[in-house]
């Protein structure tokens, strides 16, 4: 029996869990075996809707989780109204370079920001329109002006004052150029312009390659690019919490991608990057703003080309000597993530069952000793041991759910014995034979 | 003049005696103590040159009760008679002329020269094939000399004359040596074919095979008439060399203890993967035939090596073997195969783990059969019993209890902070009177658009959307926002969503957001 099971999330649940992905309702249902995870993120969570700031690294192997607990903040931090945005590192994009791959990746991050009414992403141009909509509001409210009458044509110099005076106000680095960026998308929008809009966006966004361009379109000096746009996710911080929002949160996944950097110059600049980041984070240096890493093994600990190659790092990640596997400090900015064990999956199976029976308003014949018996015949497939993860485990067994829903004659166990496992993993290089330049 | 007589004879025998007896001495000491053949009879066959006739009488020695009825002249040996011993008997031709069934002709060949004595021809089965070989060989060439109207003896009697031409020793010893040369010349030909016999046998130590002569004319013609043509002959009838026998093999790899070697990489060149099992046979014959074989552990050593990328479960079991080997040889070598090799055999360390506990065991108990046996489930998947925990899956299950609530209290929607109430409570400045849910609050734009969904079937084109916020002086996307917003604590939804060139409403939500 599971409290709070809504329908709607069930079918979630049981329709995203058998295309292999996590459900973007109920997902607190299905998060058995990480209760210290969920936790210490909450506890987290609450310390930056508070003004403080947070790094944290999720690491685990192939299938442990990390993208699921990733997937898991982004929808708690979407309902505690923070701004959330979520990015992969790929090889095209990183956190330094001066060939334009750090903006890429600033690109990447602003597309996909996403608030609670549009959690699929590209909620930007929302955010500005209401910011500005406050700041209309403000300066109706400051000059004595009916809110009526605030968006007749004689105010709009006092809008735009107010949008230059409240983002110098904001703004660290960069502020007067942003601005100005900001005044030409309400301009756009009070003059119908879509094309100045959509220019004011593109910079935003940081889409322009060069600044004559920029400067012909918008009439800014400047660009967002590989120098400034950490900067640049600053100042958004600041403004996202000045509308109202409890923080910017951002998720970074894949961050392997970094250890694969081949030049160990440009990689010591990455992980120097993440150093920058993660003193701003605990420094104070930056208020509301939560980024979490998700990579693996490796990616933090290998000393050769992992983050534990950059000594200040190192010394600021390295485990709590104390922490064991049983007793774990889930307070480090480091969290690994070990993979679940077969209490844990039984639990999380029965649960589906469940879920399964909820939806469909059924009452499936499977035992425990049934759910046993599925364990036992998918761990002893081949190639089990290296490379089935619960993914795996949780859509075959509610394909089986499924199969025996429309037949509920057939054999169970000759269903069980039919699991072919396959190996989901990237198809990549063996990581220590990446070539080093 | 009788005693006379008698003294001369008496002289003469002894001088005789002292200058034979010291060779005929040393070769029998050469030799194992036989057992002499009965009735076997002494005789001076042929005339002593030695003799010194001192009688100043040109009455001859009557030698006539001397001859010997052997039809053999060139076996005329001078033998002192010891009771029951003759070092004749050693002569390859009449040790084997029984057991081989050997014709006067090849018993002649074969007693030509001293049995020759090496550690080759101390193995029986060396030595017979050896001697089948010489035989063969003195036949053909035989063949080959009839050809030019000669024989083998001819030609050894021509050679001795050239010998004899050049010979630059006292006359006196010149029948002695003349025997030894003849000796040597079928000692040289029997060499050439127990260097044959070596060779297809696989055994390493070569022996030397040319004829010894100072005389450059007369090495030419032995080569000439009797080397070259032996060459010939051998280099076309070895391949009538048999096999060794089992009891022969064993014995010429206790010689050679690395002579397995030459089969084994017979065996690994000639292997393919689909007749492997004729490499495993190949192996296992050579373990019979190195059972005395002080290094016989090797061969599975390196068959293990060779097989591990063929067949991972052969590679174990030679591994198994090699250590039942190792462990009977003089010192336990314990030798592990390459970490190479290992990552190959054993795809997770529970394999690794159990081979090296097979091992152990084998080392502790030497039991072979057992860790065979043993080795069967080494590749078989171990079925892994899943054990649950009763107690700890309630401990999961609270503690997941506790999960679900904590997050579901996060997941909850939150009251508007109040910044944003006092903002709206201005924004919503004398609201109509509308029939949507009241506690939504919403200003005039608001009802406006919603308004207008409801009279286009609650879907609106993107252009009319425009129109309509044009109309009012305010962002699209934020009025849009701003009710998704204001709804969605009601629907846990959003209410307005894009499509395809619309904004859509759903009608269950539409009538959930109604003032019922």
């Amino acid at each position: 029996m599971i409290e709070n099971l809504k329908p709607k999330e069930a079918t979630a649940i049981v329709n995203s869990l058998l295309g292999g992905v996590v459900p973007r309702i109920g997902v607190q249902h299905i998060t058995v075996g990480r209760s210290e995870e969920v936790e210490a993120f909450i506890r987290a969570l609450d310390d930056v809707k508070n003004g403080h700031s947070m790094a944290k690294f999720w690491i685990g192997d192939f299938g442990s989780g990390k993208s699921f607990m990733l997937h898991l903040l982004n929808t708690v931090a979407l309902k505690q109204k923070f701004v959330v945005a979520t990015a992969d590192f790929t090889p095209e994009n990183r956190l330094y370079s001066n060939d334009g791959k750090a903006t890429v990746l600033y690109s990447s991050i602003m597309d996909n920001i996403a608030i609670q009414t549009k959690p699929e992403g590209g909620a930007l141009s929302t955010l500005l329109e209401k910011w500005i909509d406050q700041i209309i509001a403000k300066t109706a409210d400051e000059n004595h002006i009916a809110i009526s009458d605030i968006r007749n044509a004689q105010y709009v110099r006092l809008i735009q004052d107010n949008i230059m005076k409240t983002i110098n106000e904001l703004t660290d680095v960069g502020g007067f150029d942003f601005g100005l960026v900001v005044v030409k998308y309400y301009e756009g929008y009070i003059n119908d312009d879509e094309i100045l809009r959509r220019n004011a966006l593109k910079w935003l966004k940081g889409e322009y390659k060069t600044k004559t361009e920029a400067r012909q379109d918008l009439g800014v000096r400047e660009i967002i690019n590989d120098l400034n746009y950490y900067d640049m996710l600053k100042n958004f911080c600041r403004l996202f919490v000045s509308m109202g929002y409890s923080g910017f949160m951002i998720n970074l996944d894949e961050a392997i991608n970094l250890y694969k950097i081949s030049t160990a110059v440009m990689r010591e600049k990455n992980y120097e990057k993440i150093l920058t980041i993660y003193n701003d984070c605990f420094q104070g240096k930056i208020n509301n703003l939560f980024i979490n890493f998700a990579g693996t093994k490796d990616f933090l600990e290998n000393e050769r080309r992992g983050l534990f190659s950059y000594q200040a790092l190192k010394s600021r990640l390295e485990s709590n000597k104390f922490e064991t596997a049983e007793i774990r400090d889930f307070a480090q900015p480091v969290i690994k993530l070990l993979p679940l064990d077969h209490n844990e999956i039984f639990v999380l199976l029965n649960k589906l069952k469940f879920v399964f029976d909820f939806n469909y308003k059924v009452n499936i014949d499977i035992s425990d000793n049934d759910i046993q018996a599925f364990m036992e015949e998918i761990f002893n497939k081949p190639g089990a041991s290296e490379f089935l993860t619960p993914r795996e485990v949780i859509r075959d067994f509610l394909n089986i759910l499924s199969i025996i829903r429309q037949n509920p004659n057939i054999d169970k166990r000759s269903l069980f014995q039919n699991i072919e496992i396959k190996d989901e993993r990237p198809v990549e290089l063996a990581l220590d034979t990446i070539e080093e330049l | 003049m009788v005693l006379f007589v008698l003294a001369i004879i008496v002289i003469i025998i002894i001088a005789a005696s002292n200058q034979k007896k010291p060779q005929t001495v040393t070769k029998t000491l050469a030799k194992p103590k036989p057992t002499p053949e009965p009735n076997i009879r002494v005789t001076i066959t042929k005339k002593d040159e030695s003799i010194i006739d001192v009688s100043g009488q040109s009455q001859k020695l009557d030698t006539s009760s001397y001859q010997s009825n052997s039809t053999n002249s060139n076996t005329q040996y001078y033998q002192p008679q010891y009771q029951g011993y003759n070092q004749n008997d050693y002569r390859l031709g009449n040790v084997y002329k029984s057991k081989l069934l050997l014709s006067a002709q090849e018993v002649s060949w074969l007693n030509k020269f001293w049995n020759p004595n090496n550690v080759f021809l101390s193995i029986e089965g060396c030595c017979i094939e050896t001697i089948k070989l010489y035989l063969a060989t003195l036949k053909e060439l035989n063949k080959h000399l009839k050809k030019s109207e000669s024989t083998i003896a001819k030609e050894v009697e021509t050679l001795l004359s050239l010998i004899k031409g050049t010979y630059t020793g006292s006359t006196t010893y010149w029948s002695y040596d003349k025997e030894n040369y003849e000796a040597e010349m079928f000692s040289v030909i029997f060499k050439r074919c127990e260097s044959q016999v070596r060779e297809a046998w696989g055994h390493k130590r070569k022996i030397a095979t040319d004829f010894s002569n100072s005389n450059s004319s007369v090495l030419i013609a032995f080569n000439t008439k009797i080397g070259n043509p032996v060459d010939a002959i051998l280099k076309e009838i070895t391949g009538s060399i048999s096999n060794p026998d089992l009891k022969t093999e064993e014995q010429l790899n206790i010689q050679n203890t690395s002579r397995w070697k030459i089969k084994f990489d017979q065996l690994t060149k000639s292997f393919v993967d689909s007749k492997k099992q004729d490499f495993i046979d190949g192996i296992f014959e050579l373990e019979k035939r190195n059972q005395k074989n002080p290094n016989i552990e090797n061969i599975f050593f390196e068959s293990s090596k060779f097989i591990s990328k063929f067949d991972k479960k052969e590679a174990l079991k030679f591994y198994i073997y090699y250590i039942h080997y190792d462990l009977k040889s003089t010192t336990f070598d314990n030798k592990q195969l390459t970490k190479t090799i290992q990552k190959s055999l054993f795809k997770n360390p529970e394999e690794l783990i159990g081979f090296e506990k097979i091992i152990s065991d084998l080392i502790k108990t030497k039991n072979l059969p057992l860790a065979l046996d043993s080795l069967k489930q080494i590749y078989e998947p171990k079925r892994k019993k899943i054990n649950l925990d009763v107690s700890a899956i309630k401990i999961v299950q609270a503690q997941d209890k506790n999960t679900v609530d904590l997050l579901s209290e996060y997941l909850e929607d939150e009251p508007a902070n109040q910044e944003e109430i006092a903002l709206r409570i201005e924004v919503e400045h004398q609201p109509q009177t509308h029939r949507y849910f009241k506690d939504f609050k919403l200003n005039d734009n608001q009802i406006g658009l919603l308004n207008l969904f409801n009279e286009n079937d609650l879907n609106l084109p993107f252009s009319e959307m425009d129109t309509f916020c044009k109309s009012k002086s305010i962002f699209k996307n934020q009025l849009i926002e701003s009710i998704n917003e204001v709804c969605y604590d009601k629907l846990d939804d959003v209410l307005i969503e894009e499509g395809d060139g619309h904004y859509e409403i759903s009608e269950i939500y539409f009538t959930k957001i109604l003032d019922q």
